[in-house]
């Protein structure tokens, strides 16, 4: 269920990207106060808007992060592109063992306000895989496809 | 009750030789070897220690050009992985509640401990009050794991 949950939200997340057009520097009261209660060491932040929701791009660690919130001030996500050796180490050596041999397409971090989770698509010659990982140690098939 | 008791013994063991060196060189059994062969392909140069709690053996290597220890049981049962990682590779969520939680605490050390049911992180802070290890669940949840450190 929880899996399911996120994959829903993870969904909207991407589809929404499709419609963020335009920056903004008129960001909601609600929901730049959303954002600085949650992300209080963020810097360069950037504002794009669509009719139902913000997205923020800005740097936390050193490391670019982009969070959604709707108009209301609720923080739908947070999307972190990485590379593999910050991945868990369980997730590293899963990978290694189980899919040697596969070249590493895309790597996000997907966190909502109360989980965590990675997704990678891996490619070979013949197929695309996306796994998904809920948990930081193991890897579940997410989607699977022919080349 | 003792199997929990165990678990808590083995974690504190476990972690106190991620935050110090305790233990002597010595090679394990072909069991332990094996399990270690099955765990970590592509693996070579390890260094073997046998933990000062009974039949436990640590096992240091380098992978994806990082220092870890694996743990294991002298039946060849493996245990977890600890490595020194730095706060841009911690997942957002502990990385965000670290912020909000402990803003005016300066990072010390943070170690990651994968097992195979899950993962935490042991974070070593100083602040105005002195030095504390938190814990905290790749969710986000803290709990402080031990304080007044000197």
């Amino acid at each position: 269920m929880k899996k399911l949950i996120t994959a829903v939200v993870l969904s909207t997340v991407l589809l929404v990207n499709a419609a963020f057009a335009n920056k903004t520097d008129n960001v909601s009261y609600k929901v730049e106060n959303a954002f600085r209660q949650e992300f209080t060491q963020a810097k360069d932040v950037t504002w794009d808007k669509t009719d139902n929701f913000y997205r923020a791009a800005f740097k936390m660690n050193n490391e670019v992060m982009t969070a959604y919130f709707t108009t209301d001030g609720q923080l739908m996500g947070v999307i972190h592109n990485m590379l593999s050796t910050q991945l868990p180490i369980n997730l590293q050596t899963s990978l290694k063992k189980e899919y040697d041999g596969y070249w590493i397409s895309e790597l996000f971090e997907f966190a909502r306000p109360d989980s965590n989770g990675y997704f990678i698509t891996i490619q070979n010659a013949d197929q695309v895989i996306t796994l998904q990982s809920s948990d930081g140690s193991s890897w579940s098939t997410f989607s699977k496809s022919k080349k | 009750m003792k199997k929990i008791f165990f678990s808590l013994t083995l974690t504190a063991a476990i972690l106190s030789s991620a935050f110090t060196y305790a233990g002597t060189n010595s090679e394990p059994g072909t069991k332990v070897k094996q399990a270690f062969i099955n765990e970590f392909t592509q693996v070579k140069d390890v260094e073997w220690t046998s933990m000062n709690t009974e039949g436990v053996y640590q096992a240091k290597f380098t992978f994806n050009n990082e220092t870890l220890q694996a743990f294991f049981t002298e039946e060849g049962e493996f245990l977890g992985t600890t490595r020194q990682i730095t706060k841009s590779q911690l997942p957002i969520l502990v990385a965000s509640g670290l912020e909000k939680q402990y803003a005016d605490a300066r990072v010390i050390s943070i170690f990651e401990y994968s097992k195979k049911d899950g993962l935490d992180y042991y974070i070593t802070l100083t602040t105005a009050k002195g030095a504390v290890i938190v814990k905290a669940s790749a969710n986000g949840e803290f709990s402080v794991y031990k304080k007044n450190l000197k």
